[in-house]
């Protein structure tokens, strides 16, 4: 798998647009584009090319299970990874997110210290 | 550069420290809607604010208020409309509010041992 180095981050809460962007970029070095809806990470995917998804699941208006759904219909996100964040996981509810084609389910709250290394060990297991 | 990082998780922390008062008292106030008329509207709007500081509290460094959100998210979203138990689910997050965000050490045991018969048991 190549490197990761882009990460899209879709969130509609901005403290935690913020608390990751922060992690991510100063802690992993990643570069981050951070939207506020599934709507902007339609809009804002194109340009920027992500090596990877990183998504809310919960989102008012397009939640993140539908947004992946439509990026899906994008040729050039058609097998873009994606990794879903979400307060409420339960076993069963994450299966069925990874048979929705998600690599992995994040569970809130995190430890934005440790966050960029539990991105990696997930990538690094595709 | 982890000078740098701990002032701005710091700043961060404080700022989310300054709304939760706010989503706190909309806690509050959303029970006493549910407990006046009882309508999905206030329902749907207390499990959103919850699940909100369910995922957050932790990741800003206020586990305990994730703990407290996330139980009274899953007593609504199970159907409980118990207002008194709920109640005092919103009175521990406005206690531990009140004391910064986090209690000291047996001020948290004492609190969680009040709540026992309220709160969701962990596995």
């Amino acid at each position: 798998m190549a490197e990761l180095k882009k990460i899209l981050h879709v969130e509609d809460e901005s403290d935690i647009r913020e608390v990751v962007l922060m992690a991510l970029e100063a802690i992993g070095g990643f570069t981050v584009e951070s939207c506020e809806s599934g709507d902007e990470a339609l809009k804002k995917s194109p340009n920027f090319m992500p090596d990877l998804f990183l998504m809310d699941i919960m989102m008012p208006g397009m939640d993140g299970p539908a947004t992946l759904e439509e990026l899906r219909k994008v040729p050039e996100f058609a097998n873009t990874p994606v990794i879903f964040m979400t307060a409420k996981a339960q076993a069963e509810e994450i299966a069925r997110f990874k048979g929705h084609g998600a690599l992995d389910v994040i569970t809130k709250p995190f430890d934005p210290m440790t966050l960029s290394d539990q991105i990696r060990t997930i990538w690094d297991n595709i | 550069m982890m000078n740098d990082l701990k002032s701005k998780m710091d700043a961060l922390r404080n700022e989310y420290l300054g709304r939760l008062a706010g989503q706190i008292a909309q806690i509050r106030s959303g029970l006493e809607v549910l407990a006046t008329d009882g309508g999905d509207a206030a329902v749907a709007d207390l499990i959103a604010v919850t699940h909100k500081l369910s995922g957050s509290g932790g990741t800003f460094g206020f586990p305990l208020i994730s703990r407290l959100a996330s139980d009274m998210e899953m007593l609504l979203e199970m159907g409980n409309r118990d207002i008194a138990r709920l109640g005092r689910i919103g009175d521990g997050l406005k206690t531990i509010l009140d004391a910064g965000g986090n209690l000291e050490a047996d001020a948290e045991v004492r609190l969680l041992d009040d709540l026992s018969s309220d709160l969701i048991e962990e596995n």
